[in-house]
């Protein structure tokens, strides 16, 4: 034992130290692994130094240098790997002809003689030696491979650091910091190597680095260590006392001797076996926990499942879907309960059998689970059955169950409120209900309750706009009645002046004894009258059309021509609107069908028409008191339609007053309106607010953008999906 | 000139064609036609046809009633006959010096009857 001996241990301890930290706790795994790479090859020097200081031939010291030399030479090798990695260098090659060099040097190492010399030092140790003269190679391998490597590396982290800012740039500082500390210990040594007699004190620098990346990874979380560092700091601590102490009191009695080898091993596995230990148990338990695992699994695929989806007949098939084939049951099957007739229904089942039994709210089995909201066991229920003897409920709730071809029956409860129970069949693999299962059940079926009462609540309110949406239309049909009837009366109005015309001129002329051609004029001018009435008619139904579709409350979604909702819309308004006094400019190919619930999508361009007109009319009013400036102003509406892929991408434009910015804002907020209660009288906001336009948009899987410009109009930017893309899915 | 010119304020196209109809056949002679109550007025106050159909809805800024206000300085030489779908307009146009209102839809026999009425 001497003092290199001791530098050694502690070299030894630190590095093994620093590289399970690294090797097992950092989580950023390239950076981490490769530095801990590194560290195990200074344990490695550490390891094969300690035992050649304490040997006591030539041969065992040899032996054990060798090995301090696979450290040697493997450290720079891992730490400009490292360098590389950290630095985020691409220096593919270098990396490979580094590790090319460093197995040459390995084999020379183990095979070459005269790779360097092994000597008594200081009247204390066996240390390695060598000079140029008489050990070349290992000479020209210090200086080309060691400090060319060293130098790159380094050079790469100072780049590197000057590079980088804030909490990395104090990582990297340290880390800088840290390495120099760490290298100037085998750089010291060397010079013994090379033959200048300085006893090798410089091992500590080794041992000391780590302190210094343990201050940085306390201080600035260098590459996200924290607790795991505090943990192996407390057991190096007692493995140092533990282990370090009967090491030290054997040198200390028996001096040093061949015990040191198999004592020098049993310290090294020693170490090493708790973290075997960890791995192992968490191996194991893993094994052992799988089936518990699996279950978490289903709970939170479940829950996932169940949050996602909004339609309540589909939820319910996924609710029967998910148990069914997590637990590899027969079938699975939900019931909810129905407030009619207060009983439970039949909803869904995995086997997509339906099963025409219905319970009901006074039944045991549902009293059953009112009372207890917990899963009832088919098998646990037999059982107290034999235990408790003769019980009317229970052997009820049995033959229930029997019926219900149930082996588990989960509640779903909401509130305390059983809104459904779902039923699970007999498992493929005759599944023993285990208790920690049961308790996953009881959550998924109160998850299942909670998804339920969700989906149902918004297709509630989903039904609620479509109501909506309905009572806005006839409210808007009341405000356009006028000017629907009165499109209607004058189709009438052509139509029975052109008859009554024709009549007239027939009754003032003989029709016996005319000649033929004023017979074929009549004719030609009886012709005409007919074109006249047909054409007239048409227009008329085109309006009832329009208003019959207008005025349905419906949620039914259907295909329709784009170009016809907008006509209609048109057609509804021509009686409110003046078109001739406004340009209608549309844009959008012909046959182009979308899907949706049509009425509600005419409503959203009826409205935006309205609108524009609205904002149209206050620009000339605006240009009209003087107060903007449009020379040759004239209202235009455009509708632009394209086609991308799935969807139709509708720009509804005008050139209106547009949005004050302040406006903007809030274009969309319910009942905020910008026009007062009334421009011009009769009009004034009767639009509908840009909120329900986009509630009717989204019910139909639409969208709406607004891009505004105050003074020059907006653009609402519209997107309704293609009839192609939803009849594919 | 004939005491029996007409000029005719419709906006309605189909409306003008068969108006043309019935007065050809009752041998008036149409001065022209307009659908907009700034042309009908001046039209009127040029030509001084005997008799104006006037229609009450019309394209532009002025409805027929605009019209009736603005020329009833000739209303002694030119005599209006208002046709409307809406009765609530009669009071209102005779008021303005509109000698007969004849309501939509129009027939041939009460139309005409109300022209020679006004030419008397």
């Amino acid at each position: 034992m001497n003092f290199f001996t001791i530098t050694c241990i502690i070299t030894f301890i630190t590095n093994l130290f620093i590289a399970i930290l690294f090797l097992l706790k950092v989580k950023s795994k390239s950076i981490g692994k490769n530095f801990g790479w590194t560290s195990l090859a200074s344990f490695t020097w550490a390891f094969g130094a300690l035992f050649s200081s304490v040997s006591n031939s030539i041969e065992t010291a040899t032996f054990w240098l060798k090995i301090a030399h696979i450290g040697i030479i493997l450290t720079p090798t891992f730490f400009i790997h490292f360098v590389i990695t950290f630095t985020n260098s691409k220096a593919k090659f270098l990396r490979i002809f580094v590790y090319f060099l460093s197995t040459t040097y390995l084999l020379l190492n183990f095979f070459y003689p005269n790779f360097y010399e092994v000597k008594f030092v200081f009247n204390q140790f066996y240390f390695f030696q060598a000079s140029f003269a008489e050990n070349p190679i290992y000479t020209i391998y210090y200086v080309t491979f060691y400090w060319c490597t060293l130098l790159y590396a380094f050079f790469l982290l100072l780049k590197f650091f000057t590079k980088t800012t804030g909490k990395l740039r104090n990582q990297v500082k340290y880390f800088l910091i840290g390495m120099f500390v760490a290298w100037s210990g085998p750089e010291g040594m060397f010079l013994l190597v090379f033959g200048l007699p300085l006893y090798p004190v410089t091992n500590l620098l080794i041992a000391a680095y780590p302190l210094i990346l343990a201050y940085a990874i306390l201080k600035y979380r260098l590459m996200d260590i924290n607790i795991a560092l505090t943990r192996l700091g407390i057991f190096i601590f007692v493995y140092s006392f533990v282990l370090g102490l009967p090491f030290w009191v054997g040198i200390k009695f028996l001096g040093k001797g061949p015990w040191l080898i198999p004592t020098g091993i049993c310290v090294a596995l020693a170490t090493a076996g708790p973290f075997v230990y960890l791995f192992l148990q968490r191996k194991a338990e893993n094994a052992l926990l799988q089936e518990d695992n699996r279950i978490q699994d289903l709970l939170n695929r479940a829950s996932m499942g169940m949050r996602t989806v909004r339609n309540v007949p589909k939820l319910l098939e996924v609710i029967v879907d998910i148990l069914s084939k997590s637990l590899r049951l027969e079938n699975a099957v939900i019931y909810l309960h129905e407030p009619l007739n207060d009983e439970y229904v039949f909803k869904k089942s995995s086997n997509g059998q339906a099963i025409n039994v219905n319970i009901l709210k006074s039944d045991p089995l549902i009293q059953k689970l009112e009372e207890t909201k917990y899963p009832i066991v088919l098998e646990e229920l037999k059982l107290s059955a034999e235990l408790k003897g003769k019980d009317e409920n229970l052997s009820e709730i049995i033959r229930q169950m029997g019926e219900l071809q149930a082996s588990v029956i989960i509640p779903t409860v909401v509130e305390n409120v059983l809104l459904g129970f779902i039923v699970l069949g007999k498992s493929k693999d005759a599944r023993i209900y285990s208790m920690e299962l049961i308790n996953v059940l009881l959550i998924v079926g109160n998850n299942a309750a909670l998804a339920i009462e969700n989906a149902m609540f918004i297709e509630e309110s989903e039904k609620n706009l479509a109501q909506r949406s309905h009572e806005t239309r006839l409210k808007a049909i009341g405000a356009m009645g006028s000017g629907v009837a009165h499109q209607i009366r004058n189709r009438f109005n052509i139509m029975s002046g052109h008859t009554s015309a024709f009549i007239a001129m027939l009754k003032k002329i003989d029709l016996s004894n005319q000649p033929k051609e004023k017979l074929v004029e009549l004719v030609e001018k009886a012709k005409k009258t007919m074109e006249k009435i047909l054409e007239n008619t048409m227009q008329g139904e085109k309006i009832c059309v329009a208003i019959n579709s207008y005025s349905k409350l419906t949620e039914e979604k259907e295909f329709a021509e784009f170009g016809s909702i907008i006509e209609m819309a048109v057609d509804l308004l021509r009686g409110r609107i003046d078109f001739d006094k406004l340009e209608l400019v549309k844009d959008f190919p012909d046959n182009v069908k979308i899907y949706g619930v049509i009425p509600m999508i005419q409503d959203v361009f009826v409205n935006l028409i309205v609108n524009s007109r609205d904002a149209m009319q206050s620009k000339l009013n605006y240009i009209k008191r003087g107060e903007w400036s449009f020379p040759d102003y004239a209202p235009r509406i455009t509708i632009k339609g394209t086609v991308n892929k799935d969807k139709l991408v509708v720009d509804f434009s005008d050139n209106g007053t547009g949005f004050k910015p302040e406006d903007e804002q809030n274009a969309f907020v319910p009942f905020y309106t910008t026009k007062g209660t009334g421009i011009k009288g009769k009009d004034g906001g009767t639009g509908l607010g840009l909120h329900l336009i986009w509630d009717f948009l989204k019910k139909n899987n639409g969208d709406l953008q607004l891009i505004n410009k105050y003074q020059e109009g907006v653009t609402f930017r519209i997107t309704l999906p293609l009839a192609k893309n939803e009849r594919e899915s | 000139m004939s005491n029996r010119t007409i000029l005719l304020v419709e906006d309605d196209k189909d409306a003008v064609e068969f108006y043309e109809m019935f007065f050809e056949n009752a041998d008036f002679e149409i001065v022209g036609t307009c659908d907009n109550g700034e042309d009908a007025i001046k039209m009127i106050l040029e030509k001084k046809p005997k008799i104006v159909l006037l229609d009450i809805g019309l394209k532009g800024e002025l409805n027929g009633i605009d019209v009736l206000e603005q020329v009833k300085d000739v209303l002694d030489v030119c005599r209006v006959v208002v046709v409307s779908a809406y009765p609530e307009h009669e009071e209102k146009t005779r008021q303005l010096g509109a000698c007969a209102f004849v309501r939509k839809p129009i027939l041939a026999e009460p139309l005409l009857e109300a022209f020679e009425n006004a030419i008397g």
